[in-house]
């Protein structure tokens, strides 16, 4: 009892540091879900409408049909017919895209050549998505032909068909209009407080005991070594659990209940609790590693900063490389950032999610796990010194 | 109260304790002298079950020492060489967690920690940091979080070291006081005078074995040195040099270009007089005398024939 007490005391001596590392993640959480978090519900949908210019020089049904067409889902724009003219438009951006039926374009059709010209912002989306839609009209008319119908006939028929529109409905698969929820911003943040604050805290702790000659003094008292080592385990337990419930408490009174709300509550709290094992173990071993407080700031630092970039928790997995999410697939905050995602994009969650989030979870206590056994390891190798 | 037998302690190919036999007695302030390096540390490593040996047995209260050997342990108090104290817990904090360590009552342990705290002037400072406190306090309170339990055997590892002379006659003071209490005192230690002044007994190692054993006196008695007589600001012919080295009792002369002659005689009455006499009728003069008795350091130097602080 008297050497969990000492842990408990010096703990309470870098409580302050911890309540720090919360506060600044906290504010860090709010500002970053203002600016991503807010942007409303989607709740409709529409197709984009693109800036087109027709220029139909032949004056026939196939230039009729083609501006016809291209008005239904477009915004047509009148624009001169004269080269220079063309050129200015699509330099400014006032049209994306000039479509022009030139004289014989009829016959050169119904001989199956290219009946149209385009002039476009070359290499831009929009000049894929408007030939194809050219094209596709092209060749339905191009099908009523073949099958016997005249060309006033066919235009007509596409023309009609092309005037049924489809109705989108938005799936609404995260039970919050495809918007992720507020509080998954902050459990988005939430390892580097975990990790840093931590670190800070409990490393400090270690670092203490582990002066050669107050080792040398609890060593030679009447506490038997596993009497220590459990006071020890219980203190950092306790300082653990103390601190994700403040985490967990903050969250919910940031956000109205937050993740306890949530269908997916559980597996935030278990991803979190995690999340916050992995955090303790490298407290541990940060601490038996550091010998001043200089090196364990310098650790803290590269330790937390680097497994919350590495790992997707600062800028999203996808920005990097293949080869470095492959490497990013080692370290616990990847598995914890992929497990937040699908709790943010999902409110039901399908059995290969589940089993996604199950391996995710198990990885991050193999790497805890390991995290102490190298501890451990290192732990010997300094008693012998 | 404690005995060792043949111990060995090897690292690698350097042995450390070379078959160390060692008898303390309950109520001694015993010290053991030796210089850096002598197996000093190591010994009391090995008593106190930190450090494996290789060979030889170590009994304590009459039970041999392991490990595990809890109840052996909650009747020692250790004062390591080095500060060993937290620096985030106040002065009594650090008492109340170390005496906490061998007391389990609360209210017993609060009582032993005031004791501790006024036994070594602490009371003006129990609220604050060690970082706040100067070398000799710091000093003080190691000394205080090894004693709070007020164990049977007390084992101070050189507990003076870079201390101002104020607060080591005061750590000193007290470690007769404690030993008049009733604890059992083992004093490793290569300051000499100290451990001439306190210690009931003394051994002097060296290269991992002792090389003498005893009071002071009985020391100093084994050697052939009984008194050094130097004399500064005389000038001698080698004639007179010779019949100084002729004097009864006179062993060792040396006479160096400062002018200083050192003689050494063995242990008899009046060897001060006669070298005056011998001066007067030669008519030489002479500055400042000085009469010295043996000190321990003479007696490791005449054995091993090196300084102790070498």
């Amino acid at each position: 009892m008297r050497v969990f007490k000492g842990y408990g005391n010096i703990i309470k001596r870098n409580i302050g540091m911890m309540i720090m590392y919360i506060c600044i993640f906290v504010g860090i959480a709010i500002v970053i879900q203002k600016s991503l978090g807010d942007t409303g519900t989607v709740e409709d949908f529409s197709a984009v409408k693109l800036a087109v210019a027709v220029i139909d020089r032949e004056g026939g049904v196939l230039g009729d049909t083609l501006k016809s067409y291209l008005e239904q889902e477009q915004t047509l724009v009148e624009i001169e017919d004269d080269e220079q003219t063309i050129q200015e438009e699509l330099f400014y951006r006032n049209v994306r895209y000039v479509l022009i039926v030139p004289q014989g374009a009829q016959e050169a059709f119904e001989n199956g050549e290219t009946a149209v010209q385009t002039i476009k912002v070359p290499g831009s989306s929009t000049e894929f998505y408007l030939d194809a839609k050219i094209n596709s009209l092209l060749n339905q008319i191009r099908v009523y032909r073949i099958g016997g119908f005249s060309l006033d006939e066919a235009c007509g028929k596409v023309l009609a068909l092309s005037e049924h529109k489809g109705k989108v409905t938005l799936l609404d698969i995260n039970g919050n209009g495809g918007q992720r929820a507020d509080y998954n911003y902050y459990f988005a943040y939430l390892p580097y407080a975990l990790l840093a604050g931590m670190i800070m805290c409990l490393s400090t702790v270690i670092m203490a005991f582990k002066q050669k000659e107050i080792r040398r003094r609890i060593t030679c008292s009447a506490v038997p070594l596993y009497r220590q080592n459990l006071a020890a385990a219980a203190a950092f337990l306790i300082v653990g659990l103390a601190v994700w419930g403040i985490c967990m408490a903050v969250q919910a009174v940031l956000y109205r209940g937050g993740a306890f709300t949530s269908t997916n509550g559980i597996w935030y709290m278990l991803n979190s609790l995690a999340c916050m094992v992995v955090a303790m173990t490298l407290a541990y071993l940060c601490g038996m590693l550091a010998n001043t407080m200089g090196a364990l700031n310098g650790i803290n630092n590269v330790v937390s900063l680097g497994l919350c970039f590495l790992g997707g928790i600062f800028v999203p997995i996808e920005m990097f490389g293949s080869g470095i999410e492959k490497a990013a697939s080692f370290l616990p905050t990847y598995w914890y950032s992929r497990i937040n995602g699908i709790l943010g994009d999902y409110g039901n969650l399908s059995a290969e999610m589940l089993q996604s989030i199950l391996k995710g979870l198990a990885i991050q206590l193999l790497f805890a796990a390991a995290c102490f056994c190298v501890t451990m390891a290192v732990s010997k190798v300094r008693q012998r010194e | 109260m404690i005995h060792i037998e043949n111990l060995v302690k090897r690292y690698g190919d350097l042995v450390a304790l070379d078959h160390f036999n060692l008898d303390i007695r309950e109520g001694e302030v015993f010290g053991l002298l030796g210089p850096n390096g002598s197996g000093k540390t190591t010994a009391i490593n090995c008593l106190l079950s930190l450090l494996k040996y290789d060979k030889g047995t170590i009994t304590v209260f009459g039970k041999e020492m392991h490990p595990d050997s809890y109840d052996l342990k909650r009747q020692i108090g250790v004062v390591p060489q080095n500060v060993a104290v937290f620096e985030q817990m106040t002065v009594w904090e650090n008492i109340d967690y170390f005496c906490g360590l061998y007391v389990k009552d609360r209210e017993e342990r609060k009582r032993l920690t005031e004791e501790a705290i006024a036994f070594v002037g602490l009371e003006d400072y129990r609220k604050m940091f060690p970082r706040k406190l100067s070398g000799g306090l710091l000093r003080r309170l190691n000394i205080a979080c090894g004693i709070a339990h007020q164990p049977r055997l007390i084992i101070m590892d050189e507990p003076t070291v870079a201390v101002d002379p104020q607060s080591r006659n005061r750590i000193l003071e007290g470690i007769l006081e404690l030993n008049r209490k009733g604890a059992t005192v083992i004093y490793t230690s290569h300051y000499m005078e100290e451990v001439e002044q306190i210690c009931s007994r003394i051994m002097i190692m060296d290269h991992g074995r002792s090389i003498a054993m005893g009071t002071s006196e009985e020391l100093k008695s084994m050697i052939k040195t009984g008194e050094t007589i130097v004399i500064e600001g005389i000038v001698l012919t080698d004639a007179q040099l010779k019949e100084i080295a002729k004097l009864p009792h006179v062993f060792d002369t040396d006479y160096n270009e400062e002018n200083t002659l050192t003689v050494k005689c063995t242990s008899a009455r009046h060897n001060l007089v006669r070298l005056l006499n011998y001066l007067q009728e030669q008519e030489v003069a002479f500055g400042r005398v000085l009469s010295e008795l043996p000190t321990l350091n003479d007696v490791f130097l005449e054995i091993t024939g090196k300084e102790l602080r070498d």
